[in-house]
């Protein structure tokens, strides 16, 4: 699956391209950011900093920002994953990153849906965004190890 | 709330791998030895595209990995498709991990088939 991810067209031209690639990881990062951000808006309004706006408010503005920037940066990142499949499936940094990311979505998803008492939302916050910012460092350090 | 505090520190856990793993590689020189080092071997496969470009060099029976510059200076230095196919004798000049068990490095120099590849110029004047 992995040969066949590479051996795409998509895949083959990236790999050559003198524009896209950078372009793309632009898009990544920038994605990357409003994500981040918005999901660390909304958790610190959870645990109770800026106390200007009721958190739903703060949610219901922000929740679909972090969607849009999360559907952005899958996309972003699946190309560029797909340069180099295999070493980036065996790059341990990489490889944290993926977990941290399912742990990440997995903690919204169950904020989300789960009617969490006062306390249980505050450690889901606090959760988010340990996860979070695992997920921003453990993906630049992909560059940094075999 | 005893599970969510477990995950929590799970979650430090992997954060403090992720920060202290031995983390260098590619990206920069800060993971090279500062002297010039020299490789001579056999090449076994030529990667020319994002984020660099490789070469991985068979130096007697063990495989050395070593690493270009991106794309565009790669070929700039002449180093294009078809100038080296696997099979072909290559000496790498550049720098190579300052971790000793890493069979890795960063050339700033190919010498193939009598041919100079120059991938880091500002380089390899030091040569």
């Amino acid at each position: 699956m992995l040969e066949a991810l590479q051996a795409s067209g998509p895949a083959s031209f990236l790999r050559s391209s003198f524009y896209l690639y950078p372009l793309l990881n632009a898009l990544h990062i920038l994605s990357i950011g409003a994500l981040v951000t918005s999901a660390l808006l909304m958790d610190l309004r959870v645990l109770g900093l800026g106390r200007r706006l009721a958190a739903e408010t703060v949610i219901a503005q922000l929740r679909p920002v972090a969607l849009m920037a999360l559907a952005a940066a899958l996309f972003s990142g699946l190309l560029l994953f797909s340069v180099q499949p295999l070493d980036y499936a065996g790059n341990p940094a990489f490889r944290i990153k993926l977990l941290l990311l399912v742990a990440a979505l997995a903690n919204a998803a169950v904020f989300t849906f789960l009617r969490l008492d006062r306390r249980g939302g505050r450690l889901s916050a606090l959760l988010s965004i340990l996860l979070w910012l695992g997920v921003l460092v453990a993906g630049r350090f992909i560059g940094f190890v075999l | 709330m005893q599970s969510a505090f477990h995950r929590r520190s799970v979650t430090l856990a992997l954060l403090l791998g992720a920060l202290s793993a031995p983390a260098f590689a590619h990206h920069g020189w800060a993971w090279t030895e500062s002297g010039f080092f020299e490789l001579t071997g056999v090449i076994e496969e030529v990667y020319l595209g994002n984020p660099h470009a490789t070469l991985d060099v068979d130096v007697e029976g063990t495989i050395w990995r070593v690493d270009l510059a991106p794309p565009g200076p790669t070929a700039a230095s002449g180093f294009v498709e078809g100038v080296a196919e696997p099979g072909d004798e290559v000496v790498a000049i550049g720098n190579r991990s300052a971790d000793p068990d890493e069979n890795r490095m960063k050339a700033v120099r190919l010498i193939i088939g009598g041919e100079t590849y120059d991938v880091y110029p500002s380089r390899a004047g030091n040569i």
